[in-house]
């Protein structure tokens, strides 16, 4: 359990130092930690709302639509 | 309702640079300045104020026309819907909590298709109308910024998510670091609090534990703002990812005192219908408008006041009666009954800053009647309170008193000295009636059938 979260930070902190901390200069309260951190998640919640769509739609397919009254 | 010091402006608004509420001839009003122009006409012509009220999501005002005065800097004044009771996040039960965290990802969600963005989300925003969470503040909106990361997202975590994680994963009762933490959890504290397995709940790990580290880690660091754009799937996606972390936590009331309070009384079947029979006499009476029933349990008498078309804030100082109490009213398409959680021997204080900003308990009153109805026992004998101070306290939160005087023969009490030393000599019936004669004139009373129970109806002095 501890593992998988340490793999996950890591994974993380490598994403933050690598891709956005070039030039700093603006000060920052935590309120810009989660600024970051929403860049950090945008690849992961949007992939995940796109499969979660997917198979909504996949799932209307194959229902059976419900008899009409008549 | 305080205003600020000698301005008629409310001490809850002054953070928020595009206007402010203020009372003028005892009317409430909220200002806008002209800075806000652009988003509040973006709100009112894009469709979305209309949509927002019609759902009953957001509360409906008025714009005033060339009768009320405007300062400089003014671009409108508009009148809101009067909110009947002013309650906190730390009073709401888990349901409530959760609820209000709906409502709010329900209209970031709407407002995202119209072309808009809440540019908060403090759960202070979020009153309860008619039994159902509503955004109070009109202010909130903001016209999107495409590519943008939502600019409340941390802001709702800590007023939301962290809470209600802890309510539901640790204990029910860490609801109280509200209290403390006017600005929501501090996601580092909720994620110290909550038990190692949150770490294996994808939600939790990313919204809690990873965001609190991510904030950490940035904290007294200096980054340049990325020109990186986050595509709408993204804003879409993060809103559906707090949904789904929101509506994942459940708590289900047990395990606490009062439980089965009512299966567990003294009353025979025709002395608790008999003292329903006279609380109800007793409102007919009085006719108010509003009640507040203090040691509410589940909100049994509560619903008889409500049934009478009177509005009533039902208190308890147990998490799990008012949740019972909020969930049996809530199918309800409107309900008159409000219920909290509220701790009556240490009750809402003034907080904030100046003391202002929130309300406490008294500043919300008086009501027009106060039940407390099988409840002085409990004051006076377990937690030691003097009757004098007991009736001195009501006096100032009610006009008018429907009060259970609980003998010390009665089995509850009883149960009650079973464990200690009586060093109740002074509690008795004609002391009572002493004490609380000092404050209130004693206008009925009536034995209840089977027991040693009396109900009295005092009107304040």
């Amino acid at each position: 359990m501890t593992k998988t979260f340490l793999i996950v930070a890591a994974a993380v902190f490598f994403v933050v130092h690598g891709f956005f901390i070039k030039n700093a200069y603006a000060y920052l309260d935590p309120g810009s930690g989660s600024y970051m951190f929403q860049l950090l998640i945008a690849a992961t919640v949007s992939g995940l709302f796109a499969l979660k769509l997917a198979w909504k739609k996949i799932v209307k397919f194959f229902k059976k639509p419900s008899p009409k009254v008549k | 309702m305080p205003t600020s010091g000698h301005s008629p402006n409310l001490p809850s608004s002054f953070r928020d640079p595009s206007g402010f509420l203020f009372y003028e001839h005892g009317e409430l009003y909220r200002r806008i300045h002209t800075r806000y122009r652009e988003h509040y006409d973006a709100l009112m012509g894009s469709g979305l104020y209309k949509a927002l009220t019609g759902a009953g999501l957001l509360i409906g005002h008025e714009e005033c026309g060339a009768e009320t005065k405007k300062t400089e800097g003014t671009y409108k004044v508009v009148k809101p819907e009067p909110v009947p009771f002013i309650s906190y996040p730390y009073e709401w039960c888990f349901s409530q909590l959760k609820d209000a965290a709906l409502t709010m990802l329900e209209i970031q969600k709407r407002a995202f298709h119209s072309g808009m963005s809440l540019k908060d989300a403090s759960a202070y925003n979020i009153q309860f109308m008619n039994g159902h969470p509503i955004l109070i503040d009109t202010l909130s909106f903001e016209k999107y910024q495409s590519g943008q990361p939502w600019v409340a997202y941390r802001q709702f975590c800590q007023h939301f998510l962290a809470p209600l994680a802890l309510m539901s994963l640790k204990d029910i009762r860490l609801s109280s670091l509200l209290r403390v933490h006017l600005d929501g959890i501090p996601l580092d504290l909720a994620s110290r609090l909550l038990p190692c397995r949150t770490f294996l709940r994808f939600p939790l790990l990313m919204h809690i534990h990873l965001h609190a580290l991510s904030q950490r880690y940035f904290a007294g660091k200096k980054i340049k703002k990325t020109n990186i754009k986050l595509p709408d799937l993204s804003a879409l996606g993060l809103v559906d990812s707090l949904e789904s972390a929101v509506q994942s936590l459940k708590w289900r009331p047990q395990g606490t005192e009062w439980g089965r309070y009512y299966e567990d009384t003294n009353y025979s079947s025709p002395g608790y219908q008999h003292k329903k029979q006279i609380v109800s006499d007793f409102l007919d009476t009085v006719k108010p408008g509003r009640v507040w029933d203090l040691g509410a349990n589940t909100g049994i008498f509560s619903e008889i006041a409500a049934s009478k078309g009177m509005e009533v804030i039902s208190f308890d100082g147990d998490p799990a009666a008012v949740e019972k109490n909020y969930l049996s009213h809530r199918p309800k398409e409107r309900s008159r009954i409000l219920p909290l959680v509220l701790d009556l021997t240490n009750p809402s204080p003034a907080a904030g800053w100046d003391h202002r900003e929130r309300m406490s308990l008294a500043e919300r009153g008086p009501s027009d009647v106060a039940l407390a109805l099988a409840l002085v026992h409990h004051l006076a004998i377990s937690h030691n309170i003097p009757l004098g101070m007991i009736a001195e306290y009501f006096s100032g939160i009610c006009k008018t008193l429907l009060i259970e005087f609980v003998p010390k023969e009665d089995s509850q009490v009883q149960r009650l000295l079973s464990a200690r030393v009586d060093v109740f000599s002074g509690y008795d019936q004609q002391a009572f009636e002493r004490e609380f004669g000092a404050f209130f004139t004693l206008k009925n009373s009536v034995t209840i059938k089977d027991s040693h129970r009396v109900l009295y109806l005092m009107l304040k002095k």
